[in-house]
């Protein structure tokens, strides 16, 4: 049985009730001297942003548990008439600290924390992007391969957000692909045939690679890994999906444009 | 109306930039400069543009200094075999107070942050990679953050500098994971330097 989305509260006090929540930490910013502002997408609560008081100081309570991406059990309260939240405690579920020292993991990890935080809405629970984000960051830790979890990742965030262009004929006239596929550029929100095609839809993805993503996406992902290698055509497809991801958030991915430049 | 007179509320606004500095900070600071005597306020002013005009960046290890080359690059004392490599000319001051490094610097001005755009073109490794060709070093010590950015940087430099057969350890013990460097006191300073590994 998944975790209900519902906080248990436990008063510590009569005007601060404490949420209850795990999180994933998808970044943290400095705040003056000893603190850090956490961004996190909370499985109960949604992204949120919430202040961690004296989390830069070597002898702080929350030590490592805030580092990007761990998994968390966090105690959250809210002051009246503030807009951030506060950190009671933090208690480390999961780390990621180990998979990322790997400059590649450690890229793609980030950009995982960049499409959430750009494509998830603030204080909406979305139990199945958490446990999307979650099952990625595991297969990333595991395999230390890069292309298949994002394209994964980068399928299943616009499935979710309801985003996911027809991946199986033209956007303008409908056609069916075919083996050519479909082309798009910048700004696009899906593929159009070779008729259809402006003049900025310079990009071509093939109709092998939109036939793998129908089908590999579909499978656990943990099954999709244990087949020998990436299948050809994910860095195709990737490329596709990362251009509507940004359309989508109408701006450029910090993390895509540097995975550009290590390719 | 506006709460202040437009001189005041500009200076009001710079004091705002600077880090650490809020509201009411910023309000303090302004109202103490219009009370100091002249003198004191020109001393200040004259302090922040002759250090703004003064310092640069050592061209060998890329530090704040007056003089270039910096004094820890010229110290005929110091050993210019080891060379620990830090975030920040912050750091370096950090490691200072230990008084048990006697090796020479190498600032990178950050760390690999791509969600900040940082990446290993944005920190200053060129002269780094300099100064390990001249064949002279033989052992970097890295001490950048306990933070998963510090520990990429660190494996990262490992990686790159290796092959040109220097010895790389990284510092360890003594500074607890997911805090800052500059945070740490000299004792915590100090186990991490006499605990630092081969990597
Ligand atoms: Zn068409
Ligand atoms: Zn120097």
């Amino acid at each position: 049985m998944l975790t209900l989305c519902i906080c248990r509260r436990v008063d510590i006090g009569h005007r601060m009730p404490l949420l209850e929540t795990e999180a994933i930490v998808l970044r943290t910013y400095r705040l003056g001297e000893a603190d850090k502002i956490a961004s996190l997408f909370a499985r109960q609560l949604g992204r949120l942003r919430a202040v961690a008081r004296g989390a830069l100081r070597p002898k702080s309570r929350y030590g490592g548990t805030l580092e990007p991406l761990s998994y968390v059990r966090l105690w959250i309260f809210e002051r009246e008439n503030r807009d951030l939240l506060h950190l009671n405690s933090a208690e480390l579920l999961e780390s990621f600290f180990d998979m990322q020292k790997d400059y590649h993991v450690q890229l793609a990890a980030q950009y995982l924390a960049e499409v959430a935080e750009r494509m998830l809405p603030e204080r909406e629970a979305n139990e199945r992007a958490f446990r999307l984000l979650l099952t990625v960051l595991r297969a990333l830790k595991r395999s230390g391969e890069v292309n298949r979890p994002l394209l994964y990742f980068d399928y299943w965030m616009l499935r979710l957000g309801g985003f996911l262009p027809d991946l199986e004929s033209c956007s303008a006239c409908g056609r069916a692909l075919g083996e050519e596929g479909g082309y798009y550029g910048p700004g696009s929100e899906g593929l159009l045939c070779r008729e259809c095609r402006l003049p900025g839809a310079k990009q071509q993805v093939s109709g092998t690679a939109l036939a793998m993503v129908r089908t590999a996406c579909h499978v656990p992902l943990d099954r999709w890994l244990a087949q020998e290698k990436a299948p050809p055509g994910c860095r195709e497809a990737r490329g596709f999906f990362e251009e509507i991801i940004e359309t989508q958030v109408e701006r450029k991915l910090i993390t895509r444009e540097m995975m550009g430049e290590e390719v | 109306m506006k709460d202040y007179a437009e001189p005041l509320a500009r200076l009001i606004d710079e004091l705002k930039r600077l880090p650490g500095i809020g509201q009411k900070s910023a309000q303090r600071i302004a109202f103490h400069l219009e009370r100091a005597p002249r003198e004191d306020v020109e001393r200040l002013a004259a302090a922040i543009l002759d250090a703004k005009d003064k310092i640069r960046l050592c061209s060998v290890c890329n530090n704040l200094t007056e003089l270039d080359p910096c004094e820890y690059c010229t110290d005929p004392r110091r050993d210019g075999e080891v060379i620990c490599v830090v975030e920040t000319p912050y750091n370096v001051i950090g490691v200072e107070k230990t008084r048990e490094f006697r090796g020479q610097y190498h600032v990178l001005h950050g760390v690999l942050s791509p969600l900040q755009g940082i990446g290993p073109d944005q920190l200053k490794l060129k002269n780094l990679l300099e100064r390990l060709r001249s064949g002279k070093v033989k052992e970097i010590i890295v001490a950048t953050s306990p933070t998963v950015e510090g520990e990429a940087t660190a494996v990262y430099l490992s990686k790159l500098i290796k092959p040109l057969g220097v010895k790389v350890s990284r510092i360890a013990m003594g500074v607890p994971v997911g805090s800052e460097l500059e945070f740490a006191d000299e004792v915590t300073m100090l186990k991490a330097i006499e605990g630092r590994r081969e990597m």
